[in-house]
């Protein structure tokens, strides 16, 4: 490992290794840690340094999606690194650069792209290797006000099972970079997720799907300064001539939201053309503190790149800005807790 | 900084052909044009044109200086405007060319060189963005995303008594101070006096725009400028530029009357204006009834600076349609 002593090894979490992160300040529940990073169902991707038996730091690493080996590039989301009380700052960078090369040299595909959501108020000597500003999380909010006492809406509860799995699927672009959503995924995503309170809302034409939400229980904004509570709009997919079915979901959610006395917020690119149905119901565009950070190609971390490697990279830095169709569902470390994602500081 | 290129006859063939390649629809552009956008600009226009043995162009680089104000010191920064390498050469060539003249460019007039641009920024074609990603490091810097309103909308918002809307008046000399007493309470400003403006929106050939200064009794605290015109398909009133002291809503207001009026005066039912992704003033303006939508657009730009990176520009630069060659 470079730039971190030599007696520093590094692989990935364990069970065992949760009971001595809980013990560094400012963590995340261990439930949370439990289920987001060593789900029995999930390939763990997190990785730890040690030395001497003593847990030093944790690199956070989730895979987007359903991992689907040689079937698509792999995406992963990285948290914030975590870091054992009493470190001194250079050693901490030292540790979490060795936790970065690691997990990029240890990839199982060199395709693969690693996304974060960062808060911008850390410096640029403090962003992860190789990583690119995609853009800011602008955060869509409010509630459709003039349209809720108007026109019948009918949505309905929807099971978040391999009907809904493949009716995502179908809605998503056809892109090399869309995390799969299965019913396994959906589960523990949503299912399992520590804290519950998730639900799947949806409109049904001639019995079929033509619109699908994923709502997460209330919490504060997310990211942007409003003061209300919100409730997260984590997933929301429309068939490709749902148009008026995907309004009928948002005045439906509007009014559930409003009966809760909150507001909704969800953020997604702006390509997408739902994007186009919660502006035109009227909820705001409103800055966040987050930035959207990419590592477009597990290029090799120290040395300049090849040419042919670079061009693929803008090439591909394009396509996640035109065709990957992020939500709120995505992000996993950010929404969940803010708190887990700043061992930097 | 270095000084303006000589637009030749041969820069000028290159440039029409290459833009020309690029859309169906792009008019050759004037010699008064090209003089306004040369010798006239107040931050200068140095420029890199690369050449072939023979005096043939290859690739140009091109610019419109500027400045921001980054707490009260006033920084020269450069918008990257009509860059292109000849369509003649091959595709890698191509790519050569204007690597080198964008090289050259920078080594000119970037810092670190004395008095050099401490960032260059631009809203570039895709061609132009994935060379520039790719060899030159550009990084994104904000979205652009469009607002609208229907004119009549706008009009019907109300003046407040103590307001005063004066038209196509002179640009005052105390706009200025203005701007750098309130503007840099939003973020990082591109510059606004009566020389910027007076170049940018009244001396520009052939193109007019409308302005308006905004006083509350005899104290300026705020000016909008509007333009009639073809934006993305549809005939729309853009909004130029636009200025308030931040905080004023009742000014604020003022000025949306003035622009859907002015706008309906003109012939056509809808104002669309820009915003970055940052800043009170995108919330405000939704909450006064603007909506936002996606564009075409995207801003990015290479920071030369190693104190202020691009992360730093991009959280805080505040522009208008006005800081873009784009209308």
């Amino acid at each position: 490992m470079q730039d971190s002593p030599s007696t520093v090894s590094i692989r990935a979490i364990e069970p065992s290794d949760v009971a001595s992160i809980l013990a560094w300040d400012s963590m995340p529940r261990g439930r949370l840690l439990e289920w987001l990073l060593l789900d029995s169902t999930r390939p763990v991707r997190s990785l730890v340094a040690c030395e001497e038996g003593s847990l030093l730091a944790l690199l956070p690493v989730v895979e987007l999606g359903d991992p689907l080996p040689h079937e698509r590039p792999p995406m992963f989301e990285w948290g914030r690194p975590l870091l054992a009380p009493g470190i001194d700052r250079k050693r901490a960078a030292a540790l979490v650069r060795g936790l970065e090369e690691n997990f990029l040299r240890g990839q199982d595909s060199p395709e693969g792209v690693v996304v974060a959501w960062f808060d911008t108020q850390v410096s640029e000597s403090d962003l992860p290797l190789g990583f690119e500003r995609l853009g800011c999380w602008s955060v869509l909010e409010g509630l459709p006000f003039e349209q809720l006492s108007a026109g019948k809406t009918d949505i309905q509860t929807v099971d978040l099972d391999e009907n809904a799995a493949e009716f995502m699927r179908r809605c998503a672009p056809a892109s090399a970079w869309v995390p799969r959503r299965s019913s396994a995924w959906l589960d523990w995503r949503y299912g399992r997720a520590p804290g519950g309170g998730h639900g799947a809302r949806g409109v049904l034409e001639r019995g079929e799907l033509s619109a699908l939400a994923v709502v997460g229980p209330a919490q504060s904004a997310l990211g942007s300064e409003n003061s209300s509570s919100t409730i997260p709009v984590l997933e929301f997919w429309v068939a490709p001539d749902g148009a008026g079915a995907a309004q009928n979901l948002v005045l439906g959610l509007g009014r559930e939201a409003r009966a809760q006395d909150c507001e909704l917020s969800l953020a997604m690119p702006s390509w997408q053309p739902a994007f186009d149905v919660w502006v035109g119901a009227g909820l705001r565009l409103m800055p966040s503190s987050l930035d959207l950070l990419v590592r477009p190609a597990a290029l090799a971390p120290e040395g300049r790149a090849s040419e042919e490697a670079w061009s693929r990279r803008v090439l591909d830095l394009e396509a996640l800005r035109c065709a990957w169709p992020w939500s709120l569902g995505d992000a996993h470390f950010s929404v969940r807790s803010s708190k887990s994602v700043h061992p930097r500081d | 900084m270095g000084p303006s290129v000589e637009i030749t006859p041969a820069l000028k063939a290159a440039f029409e052909g290459a833009f020309a390649a690029l859309d169906s629809a792009h008019q050759p552009r004037s010699g008064e044009e090209w003089s306004w956008r040369t010798a006239g600009v107040p931050g200068g226009a140095p420029a890199e044109t690369l050449l072939d043995s023979e005096g043939c162009v290859q690739a140009h680089y091109a610019s419109l200086g500027t400045a921001v104000l980054w707490q009260g010191q006033r920084l020269p920064v450069a918008q990257v405007v009509d860059t292109f390498a000849a369509q003649d050469l091959s595709l890698p060539r191509r790519v050569r060319a204007f690597t080198l003249a964008c090289e050259g460019f920078v080594k000119r007039t970037c810092l670190p060189e004395p008095d050099g641009f401490v960032l260059c920024y631009g809203f570039p074609v895709r061609p132009a963005w994935r060379i520039g990603r790719a060899y030159m490091g550009y990084s994104v810097l904000q979205e652009f995303w469009r607002l609208g309103i229907s004119a009549e909308d706008a009009a019907r918002a109300e003046v407040a008594g103590d307001l005063g809307l004066e038209q196509d008046a002179d640009w005052p000399e105390d706009l200025a101070p203005l701007f750098a007493e309130h503007a840099e309470k939003l973020g990082v400003p591109f510059l606004r006096d009566a020389e910027f403006l007076r170049w940018r929106f009244d001396e520009r050939p052939k193109v007019k725009y409308a302005k308006c200064l905004l006083r509350r009794g005899q104290d300026l605290v705020g000016w909008a400028v509007l333009r009639v015109t073809t934006w993305s398909g549809e005939r729309v009133a853009l909004v130029c530029d636009r200025f308030c002291v931040p905080g004023d809503e009742a000014g604020e207001f003022a000025l949306d009357h003035w622009l859907g009026t002015r706008a309906l005066a003109g012939g056509v039912t809808h104002l669309v204006g820009a915003s970055g992704e940052h800043g009170p003033e995108l919330g405000d303006a939704q909450r006064r009834g603007w909506r936002v939508g996606r564009s075409e657009y995207c801003m990015v730009g290479r920071s030369f600076d190693p104190a202020r990176p691009v992360h730093d520009w991009a959280r805080r630069l505040r522009w208008t349609l006005g800081d873009t060659d784009l209308v």
